[in-house]
């Protein structure tokens, strides 16, 4: 449960060192991008969310203070919300993911370090990303 | 091991407490997206409701994970590594400076 076991990039480092002992070494490139993009999103959900929770998810409902609405179209419209969008709603999956399998594991589900399991997980991830371009591309036209 | 060893030592449930801050920070992007497709904004009271609880897991996250940045990320400086206490705060101005920035954005792309 220490929380070197759940970091990708360590477990995978390891196996490609293994590896390389008996020349049979190659860049594990799988495990750099999904290590790279667990980082990313981490850090977009770090940097991003709190700020959009408390303007658009408490005050702005509360009637504090009036926040941008996602249903103007010259807002939703613009291809750099569009875009901004699509990395603040994405992007973390690809952390949650990770973070949600390996606590599966911790509680004692072992099912959750299947191969399934980060078929499920990730795939999801990329699921996510493909819903959201979808939604982008289909609520608003583009307009500048 | 029992189900409930996560209980036993704080650092244990910090630990497990950081982890399933990607529970509810899933469901509420999950549900800006939902707004999204939606004619009129679904964001009433039930949201905002969710959204205070949604805040301190927010705030977890931000502090855990920019914090781990200063073991994580290694620079040297004119030949002289960088201690991590300035990494670690240089990603919290960032953090900062990122929320004053989106904030003012939120506000001024309302009129």
């Amino acid at each position: 449960m220490s929380e070197e076991l759940h970091l990708p990039a360590r477990r995978g480092g390891r196996r490609e060192a293994a590896g390389g002992d008996n020349g049979t070494s190659r860049p594990a490139l799988a495990h750099l991008f999904w290590w790279f993009m667990f980082a990313q999103g981490g850090v977009i959900a770090a940097i991003l969310l709190p700020v959009h929770i408390l303007f658009q998810g408490i005050l702005g409902p509360l009637g504090l203070v009036r926040v941008v609405s996602l249903h103007n179209p010259n807002i939703i419209g613009n291809p750099i919300v569009k875009l901004y969008l699509l990395v603040l709603i994405a992007v973390p999956f690809f952390h949650f993911a990770h973070r949600l399998r390996y606590l599966l594991v911790d509680f004692g589900v072992p099912a959750a370090k299947s191969l399934l399991a980060q078929v499920v997980f990730y795939g999801g991830a990329v699921l996510v990303i493909i819903l959201t371009i979808y939604v982008l591309l289909t609520t608003a036209p583009i307009s500048f | 091991m029992p189900a409930s060893w996560w209980t036993r030592k704080r650092h244990y449930f910090l630990y497990v407490a950081r982890e399933f801050t990607a529970l509810p920070l899933a469901i509420w992007l999950l549900w800006l997206l939902y707004d999204i497709t939606q004619k009129t904004t679904t964001f009433g009271t039930a949201f905002a409701v969710f959204s205070i609880v949604c805040l301190p897991f927010a705030l977890y996250h931000s502090f855990t994970f920019l914090s781990l940045a200063g073991s994580i990320i290694h620079l040297k400086l004119l030949d002289r590594p960088v201690s991590s206490r300035v990494i670690v705060a240089s990603q919290f101005a960032l953090w900062i400076g990122a929320s004053v920035v989106i904030g003012f954005l939120l506000l001024r792309l309302a009129q």
